[in-house]
């Protein structure tokens, strides 16, 4: 077992995490050299967790400003070590972390879900959507039990704020936009091909994604949106998601349930 | 763990980085031998990253390079990173792996840099160890890095390049020479590079890396973000003159060029391979 070699390990990281540093470490000349070449250890540390920060979420840094942004990034980096091995991960948490930060600034942790959410759509795993004739092809009696399996890339969002608005006015280059609350939107984002899309979604587009997206079946689906529409609509109002979930590649697979 | 192939002599290529990838596939077409493809960039991820790195796959030999290993680590080896490595290698078939001497972190966090090691048989018997268990599980010998560094450790009973070289030999595997880190190291810690270079074994030399680094006080630093500086050019050539004709790659992940810069600094390093080699015949 590699018992001097853990414990020196531990000790390294500890110093790396912790910015105070134990030059007992290392060799150097004397103790500010080594308190020097531990700081380069310290600093990079820092530093390429910040950059992956910023890649992640380049919107928010816009909304912020560079100082703002990096002093919050930096009490995030000091709370929330990465645990993945690859850095594009680090940002995962960071919505909600912000959230407990700047409860009065709600704008800010949204901003930085959509952000994330984009950005998971961006890269997610391929898998070949499923065309229309895969359904038109299915028995009727299917359908009651049918369940749906969405692409990887599908991401779904219930944003309070214009976190989107501020997010595309950021992207074009326009500053003067507000910042305000409201009633609760659901959003989707998704990629087709390689290109990300997002729009917002209506109450009862947003209730059978969310019941599908649920695992659940069709039928307990359709059931939901009577909350929103008559019985004779819900055919219809099923239907129009199906049709339009299927022409933008959001859906991969079927299955029944009760079935592996 | 010997059936592998030979590391083929694949010429010179460069790191690939989104910014060039239009540029690889359109108008400068061909002008790079073969591509390093950092592995955490691509792997279990798709979209536009996945899209080229197929497209240029059609066109160039791959060749994989990790980041996260951490072949030196005290924590159990990350069997999900390497399971999630062997599928991805099966499906691109990369000319080779590599990854670096160094560890990442421990108790499960990543620190996302390249730490150096205590030079002392305890670490190379573990390091040996896992090399070996790491290459049964992807099913090929792999290529391993000597990184840039900035502390060493009052530990050490031998010098890195004779940690590198017995540690070749131990778990059988290949070592990715990166002449930039050498000399990064060579100033940070006062040793010879020269002398580095000329007591690695021959045979283990699979591939090259230049790039370029920064000053900060008395320290280098092993930033690639700028072109490779004239003593690691100088380094180069006396590697050369050591190994032969070994692949050769430059890594720029800052302050990235248009390609035509990259290709221009590449052919240095074809023209000094050509002279050396000429020179020697």
């Amino acid at each position: 077992m590699s018992a001097a070699l853990q414990r020196l390990q531990h000790e390294l990281q500890r110093t790396i995490l912790s910015g105070v540093t134990n030059d007992a470490l290392v060799c150097g000349t004397d103790e500010s050299d080594r308190a020097a070449r531990l700081g380069i250890y310290v600093y990079a540390y820092r530093s390429r967790l910040h950059d992956a920060l910023v890649d992640n979420f380049p919107m928010l840094q816009v909304h912020l400003g560079s100082d703002e942004f990096a002093m919050l990034a930096r009490g995030y980096i000091d709370v929330q070590p990465s645990r993945n091995y690859s850095i594009r991960t680090f940002g995962s948490n960071w919505s909600e972390w912000l959230k407990t930060q700047r409860p009065d600034e709600p704008w800010l942790s949204e901003l930085a879900a959509f952000e994330w959410a984009l950005g998971c759509a961006f890269d997610a795993p391929n898998e070949p959507p499923l065309s229309c004739d895969a359904l038109s092809r299915l028995a009727v009696e299917t359908w009651p039990t049918l369940t749906f399996r969405f692409a990887p890339c599908v991401r779904h969002l219930t944003l309070e704020t214009n976190a989107p608005q501020l997010y595309d006015c950021a992207a074009r280059g326009i500053s003067a936009v507000g910042r305000h609350e409201g009633a609760s939107v659901e959003w989707l984002i998704w990629r087709q091909s390689l290109r990300t899309h997002y729009r917002s979604l209506s109450p009862i587009e947003a209730l059978a994604l969310t019941s599908l997206l649920a695992g659940r079946t069709f039928a307990n689906a359709c059931e939901r949106l009577l909350y929103h529409c008559s019985a004779d609509d819900v055919p219809t109002r099923a239907a129009a998601c199906l049709k339009r979930w299927l022409a933008d590649g959001l859906i991969v697979g079927l299955g029944l349930s009760g079935s592996d | 763990m010997t059936s592998s192939p030979p590391i083929a002599d694949l010429g010179f290529g460069l790191g690939l980085r989104p910014k060039h990838y239009e540029a690889l596939l359109g108008e400068h077409a061909g002008a790079v031998d073969w591509l390093e493809a950092i592995t955490e960039n691509y792997l279990g991820l798709g979209g536009k990253p996945l899209h080229y790195l197929e497209r240029l796959r059609e066109k160039y030999p791959i060749v994989l390079h990790g980041v996260s290993l951490s072949i030196g680590s005290t924590d159990a080896l990350d069997e999900r990173y390497l399971r999630h490595l062997r599928a991805f290698a099966d499906w691109l078939e990369p000319a080779w792996i590599s990854d670096h001497l160094c560890w990442t972190g421990v108790g499960g966090v990543n620190l996302h840099d390249l730490l150096p090691l205590p030079y002392t048989e305890e670490a190379l018997a573990h390091v040996a160890d896992r090399i070996l268990r790491v290459q049964e599980l992807l099913g090929r010998r792999i290529l391993i890095e000597n990184v840039s560094s900035y502390v060493a450790f009052p530990q050490s009973e031998m010098r890195e390049h004779e940690f590198l070289s017995e540690l070749a030999v131990r778990s059988d595997c290949f070592v990715l020479l990166d002449v930039n880190n050498v000399y990064v190291s060579s100033v940070n810690h006062g040793f010879d590079p020269r002398e580095y270079i000329a007591a690695l074994p021959a045979n283990r030399i699979a591939q090259i890396h230049l790039a370029g680094h920064s000053r900060q006080g008395k320290y280098l630093i092993d930033t690639h973000d700028a072109p490779v500086s004239e003593p690691v050019w100088a380094l180069y050539r006396d590697t050369v003159a050591r190994f032969g004709s070994v692949p050769t790659m430059i890594e720029r992940d800052a302050n990235i060029p248009a390609l035509d810069e990259l290709l221009v600094e590449l052919d240095r390093a074809r023209t000094i391979t050509r002279e050396v080699l000429v020179d020697a015949a």
